[in-house]
């Protein structure tokens, strides 16, 4: 079964993917939140793959769903179909306090070193500054799960400090105040895990809970990588991921998201 | 026949400029379209939304809402809303952040809560209080004294010690709630997600419900528990088929993408939003024209699969 792929016979995007279904091998029969787009997939990968028994839950109120076919929409019929039960957004989103999701994902406009999220504004929330989305459930799932963060590898990206902490990381805000801390000062548990880019995975250092390449993947180099990260990334610990393989694009290919309807290819 | 069967537009007259309005259903999920284009017809001013902003984007490019307290102000896939952008950028938005979570405590208002201890926004910006509107929101508020005086509160925990985040609830003047089924007395079903409009229905001071069908209640009440809403919560029922397209309604009809992306990519001026809102909202006239305007090909290839609840996106193609 093990054939390996050339990193030119798939994309950047697919290869997150294929990473992230693999990190939710250890998850296996428990608990996840997730999202629309590439968390969706890969979570949906990682159940056909390496978690056949892993909980999918939305913050639609919709728990251990099945889907179908892949949403477009977060809150649509193919969220609620044939899932446990569905209740109101509340019931699935406060899990997270409750601690019933062993892993969150989120993604955003910027992410910085220490796992911060930004969804809300670029720029000066009081001066000039562009408008994003604004949190969703994101500061829900990252103040108390262990989360994954999906991210584009571009400069203004990965960034050293986020303009604005939608999602708080390990070193973040202290409430009323303008004053960074540390997470545990705040009694939070969970906490950003790893980084996942088209490029490599990012974890944290457990001392200075900076984040650093872990994984690159097959064919990228590490000059790619410091070029486009926002801050002097610590690559000492990097080594290249283990090739994708045959079945995990086909399975993608086939099986996941035939339509291509997230164009990760 | 109950009383409070009325017309989309005798129901959305109800709706006062500044108001607080819950808009029902979930980003592109069971939106009262029919009732948001209505509000455009009515020219309305000065609402408030609430929680989360989304295919309402035309009433907030039609000048109807121009405040937001909510976690999300976006289209979902399909991207950035373009008149919520360009309206914000201009300063006729004014949003208060919130993350999703306390974007519906807010409606704790129901059990007659003043507010209440959340701490699902600790470590973010959102409890940084430099950045909050209410004042300015406060000023377009009919109800001035609906809009709290602060965002959040900090408070000691006399129970169980250590700190805590108080959050004020909200009492909306208004919701407007989406369903698939409603009884003839108001009692409402609703089939997939519900977001929070349950909830949203106790908090309101008056809720109107428009409806894909109107049912016997006798049908609903056989099976209680599978209903919604009490019919005691409703006031105003207005039967109105594909009354949420272009959203979708489970069990009903799917998403419209098309109509979605063309939105989206001819609303990017304020100039070309005015033609797009004369050719779908001012010259149909009414609900009816909107719907003979999509035509009966259109609304067929989008109707929801017994057994299903969506329309698979293989189904039937040969």
């Amino acid at each position: 079964m093990t054939e390996a792929v050339k990193a030119e016979e798939y994309t950047p995007l697919e290869a997150a993917v294929v990473y992230v279904a693999r990190e939710l091998k250890k998850y296996d029969g428990r608990s996840v939140i997730t999202g629309i787009g590439l968390p969706v997939v890969a979570s949906l990968l990682a159940k056909r793959l390496y978690a056949p028994k892993l909980k999918i839950n939305i913050e639609s109120g919709s728990f251990d769903i099945q889907l179908p076919e892949i949403p477009i929409s977060l809150f649509g019929p193919r969220i609620s179909y044939k899932c446990s039960a569905q209740l109101n957004n509340l019931h699935s989103l406060a899990g997270t306090a409750r601690g019933d999701y062993d892993i969150g994902f989120i993604g955003g406009a910027q992410v910085d070193k220490y796992g911060n999220v930004n969804s809300t504004v670029i720029g000066d929330y009081l001066g000039g500054h562009k408008r994003l989305a604004g949190s969703g459930g994101a500061v829900d799932i990252g103040c108390f799960t262990n989360t994954i963060i999906i991210m584009p590898h571009r400069k203004e990206r990965i960034v050293n400090f986020v303009d604005y902490i939608t999602t708080p990381g390990w070193k973040c805000r202290k409430p009323f105040s303008d004053e960074i801390v540390d997470r545990q000062e705040l009694g939070l548990p969970g906490g950003p895990i790893m980084i996942v880019t088209n490029l490599c995975i990012m974890r944290f250092d457990k001392e200075s809970k900076e984040a650093y390449v872990d994984t690159i993947f097959p064919g990228v180099s590490k000059e790619t990588i410091i070029s486009n990260t926002g801050f002097d990334i610590d690559l000492s610990r990097a080594r290249t991921g283990e090739p994708i393989q045959k079945i995990e694009i086909e399975t993608l290919r086939k099986e996941v998201d035939p339509l291509n309807i997230y164009r990760l290819r | 026949m109950s009383d409070k069967i009325v017309s989309l537009e005798e129901a959305v007259r109800e709706i006062q400029n500044g108001d607080i309005v819950f808009i029902g259903g979930v980003l592109d999920s069971r939106v009262p379209m029919a009732a948001i284009y209505e509000m455009i017809r009515q020219g309305k001013k000065d609402l408030i939304g609430l929680s989360i902003l989304a295919l309402e984007d035309p009433a907030v490019g039609a000048g109807c809402i121009s405040a937001f307290i909510g976690c999300y102000a976006w289209l979902g896939a399909f991207g950035k809303a373009p008149c919520i952008a360009r309206k914000y950028e201009n300063g006729e938005l004014i949003i208060e952040d919130l993350g999703h979570n306390d974007s519906l405590l807010i409606y704790m208002s129901a059990f007659g809560l003043s507010s209440v201890a959340s701490n699902y926004s600790i470590g973010s910006d959102l409890l940084n209080l430099k950045y909050s509107k209410l004042d300015k929101i406060r000023e377009i508020a009919r109800n001035k004294e609906k809009i709290p005086k602060v965002k959040y509160a900090k408070i000691e925990d006399p129970f169980f010690g250590g700190e805590r985040v108080l959050l004020p609830t909200i009492k909306p003047d208004v919701a407007v709630i989406h369903v698939q089924q409603v009884g003839t007395e108001g009692t409402c079903r609703i089939f997939g997600v519900e977001g929070v409009d349950t909830l949203a229905a106790f908090a309101a001071d008056k809720v109107i419900v428009t409806a894909e069908e109107i049912v016997p209640e006798d049908y609903l009440r056989e099976d209680p528990n599978r209903n919604s809403i009490p019919c005691t919560q409703v006031d105003m029922i207005v039967e109105v088929p594909w009354g949420a397209h272009p959203s979708v309604v489970s069990h009903y009809y799917d998403l419209d993408i098309e109509f979605i992306i063309d939105y989206v990519k001819r609303a990017s001026t304020q100039e070309d939003f005015e033609e797009w809102l004369e050719e779908w909202v001012f010259s149909v006239e009414n609900h009816e024209g909107y719907l003979n305007k999509l035509g009966i090909e259109r609304l067929e290839s989008l109707r929801a699969v017994k057994g299903y609840g969506f329309r698979p996106r293989t189904w039937l193609r040969r």
